[in-house]
């Protein structure tokens, strides 16, 4: 709070200085997240090209010079670092020609939507569960709903996506039907995928929706609403949700970080042409500029990802708004 | 009378046993009237009138028995809708910490507004207008801008004054105000009491006041019930229990108000050791084990009430029930040295 006083009374705009504060704090993660990955990168064995076949110490020597893989390590660290600051990623290694700029720009969006689609049902979803436990708390249906988050977290996503791909098969047999198991030409192929990737965050956000409820239960401010003659219903309503939402809240930024990375395996596992793909791939064939590319561009999508989560939280909950 | 509550008791059952936290009590209020609780934490002040709100009414391990009749209808049995339309409307309840007792995510004027749009089905314009009134009745300064704040924005004893514009909203019968001012500073406290009084006197409704503090006591009270470990010790009106204090307790209550000329460096007076375990309240009388003047009879017995100089409280203007002290020390077989001990002492 002190801080929000503080850039109310340093500047007539509020919001810009906020914005500003949180920006560059933003870019000094990401350098530090383009930083750390390049230096891995190159502590790894080998280069993009010892995956290719034999070549003369000729041809590679000029695809050194060519890639700039020739230079010392500092020298290409500074050209990189000077690109990104212009927004380019170079070209790819081992897709001829292909920028990573256009890499991105074409498979994220399926990335994206698909990341949104598991969010948006983790969230509804873990709302829903956590509430609905908690106003059961100790009748059968929580005692259920608690042991089925307790399985979801503790079972290895993959192990959802190639049971659900199983199952998925044994329904097109008994019923005839036609859904898609992998791939991706229509929405109805990531409803599965979907599903799979938000369920360990829909287990955990259940939990902390039915725990936050409970805490909620004994609060001061809910007796007061009784003493007030609000119905069981209202008080729900009115007073215990959006307070009950609040840690729900504070973990959606780790939750989209969650799905992100979750999303690199559920896009392999159901061949999604989504970014995941191309990321887990140019680890794999140490593809310097795909590596940089994602890792930049994912770091820089997840401070994103938090500045906003921390403005969501001040509009759920006045106590902590970022600017008023 | 206007709220009758006869042999109340609220028992909560736990794992190792039932605690008694509220043990037969007994009082009325009638129209007006300011009745002050006064004891200790843990006597059951709290839990009573929660009890007579209905708040523990979800709660499966809360044992509530007797009666408690407003107008004469009983409110222990009533059904769960018929509660919510009395709750807030006929009998409304302020808190003892006003900071946690307002909901942190939720503007005042909704809060205030909620009241009326439950109870009269006021639309949110005019509910909004008329919190704005209200704010203003508890002289709270700038109301029109309060309504539009949030409670961490606004000072304790502003908060409390929230909670009684909230609930003095409906105009209730009575007004139940659970330690109002025990979180916040004396001159807060002072304002705050002054406000309770002026309120109650101009919407002409019955105040039951809940307090550990006996100088509260004697600036609000019409009658006093003295509560110790679930039961109600001493009760009558002001005067009568201040000057002619019927029991040892109330004695030492008093004895601990801190004064003004109280020597400097000399220890103040307290009351020493602490409440007996409700889980097992003792057979007798429980304040026994602190008593100057325990007898043997205390620890098997517990005392009836013995109504003391019933001339004195017949004059009384509301017809109240005479000063009665539940204490042996009236009883006619009393040792005659004893009694005149007691009645040496302050």
């Amino acid at each position: 709070m002190s801080e929000t006083l503080h850039t109310q009374k340093t500047t007539s705009y509020p919001w810009l200085a906020y914005a500003i504060k949180r920006l560059i704090s933003g870019v000094i993660a990401i350098w530090f997240i383009a930083t750390a990955t390049f230096f891995g990168m190159h502590l790894i064995p080998g280069d993009p090209l010892s995956s290719e076949k034999k070549m003369s110490p000729q041809i590679r020597k000029n695809l050194e010079a060519r890639y700039g893989l020739d230079k010392p390590l500092l020298t290409q660290y500074g050209i990189f670092l000077k690109n990104i600051a212009k927004g380019d990623f170079g070209i790819s290694f081992t897709q001829e020609n292909r920028r990573v700029n256009d890499i991105i720009r074409e498979h994220f969006p399926i990335s994206a939507l698909l990341g949104v689609l598991a969010l948006i049902f983790a969230t509804l979803g873990g709302i829903f569960l956590g509430a609905f436990a908690a106003t059961h708390k100790n009748q059968l249906s929580d005692h259920v709903i608690m042991l089925m988050v307790i399985l979801v977290v503790s079972v290895p996503g993959f192990v959802f996506a190639a049971l659900s791909q199983l199952g998925i098969m044994k329904i097109n047999d008994a019923f005839n039907t036609d859904f898609p198991i992998a791939g991706f030409s229509s929405l109805s192929h990531l409803v599965v995928p979907s599903i799979v990737l938000g369920l360990g965050t829909l287990a955990y956000l259940t939990r902390l929706m039915r725990s936050s409820l409970l805490d909620i239960e004994s609060a001061d401010y809910i007796r007061t609403a009784k003493a007030k003659g609000l119905s069981n219903a209202q008080i729900f309503a009115k007073h215990k949700l959006r307070n009950a939402l609040l840690p729900v809240v504070t973990v959606l930024g780790p939750a989209v970080a969650g799905i992100t990375t979750g999303g690199f395996v559920v896009e392999m596992i159901f061949a999604i042409p989504g970014l995941g793909k191309y990321f887990v791939e140019a680890v794999q064939q140490l593809d310097y500029t795909v590596i940089m590319g994602t890792a930049v561009f994912y770091g820089g999508f997840l401070v994103l990802t938090v500045i906003l989560v921390d403005i969501l939280y001040g509009w759920v909950d006045p106590r902590i708004q970022v600017v008023k | 009378m206007l709220l009758d509550v006869n042999h109340l008791s609220v028992e909560f059952q736990e794992s190792q046993g039932s605690i008694k936290a509220v043990r037969n009590i007994s009082f009325s209020v009638d129209k007006g009237e300011t009745l002050v609780i006064l004891g200790e934490s843990g006597c059951g002040k709290s839990v009573s009138m929660q009890a007579i709100m209905g708040l523990f009414h979800d709660q499966a391990n809360i044992n509530i028995k007797g009666s408690v009749k407003l107008h004469g209808h009983e409110l222990l049995t009533l059904n769960e809708q018929k509660r919510h339309q009395i709750r807030g409307k006929q009998i409304s309840m302020i808190f003892q910490d006003p900071m946690s007792s307002l909901n942190p995510t939720m503007k005042i004027g909704d809060q205030i507004a909620e009241v009326l749009i439950t109870h009269k089905a006021y639309a949110k314009q005019e509910a909004w207008q008329e919190a704005i009134l209200l704010l203003e009745k508890t002289r709270i300064s700038d109301a029109h801008l309060r309504v539009n704040q949030y409670p961490f924005e606004l000072s304790g004893g502003m908060l409390q004054r929230v909670m009684i514009a909230m609930s003095i909203a409906c105009k209730p019968d009575i007004l139940i105000a659970d330690e109002p001012t025990t979180a916040l500073d004396v001159s807060v406290q002072e304002q705050i009491l002054d406000l309770l009084k002026t309120l109650q006197a101009e919407e002409a409704m019955s105040l039951i006041l809940i307090t550990h503090d006996f100088g509260v006591a004697c600036q609000m009270a019409d009658q006093v019930a003295v509560m110790y470990a679930g039961k109600i010790i001493e009760y009558g009106a002001l005067d009568s229990v201040f000057y002619d204090t019927g029991h040892p307790y109330t004695k030492k209550l008093k004895a601990s108000i801190p004064r003004l000329d109280h020597p400097q460096g000399k220890p103040l007076t307290v009351i020493e050791g602490s409440p007996p375990d409700l889980f097992n309240p003792p057979k007798g009388c429980a304040f026994t084990a602190r008593c100057d003047f325990a007898m043997r009879i205390c620890n098997k017995k517990h005392p009836q009430a013995y109504t003391l100089n019933s001339e004195k409280t017949s004059d009384s203007t509301h017809g109240s029930p005479s000063h009665c002290a539940d204490c042996w020390i009236h009883d006619d077989d009393c040792p005659k040295p004893i009694k005149t001990a007691y009645r040496k002492i302050k």
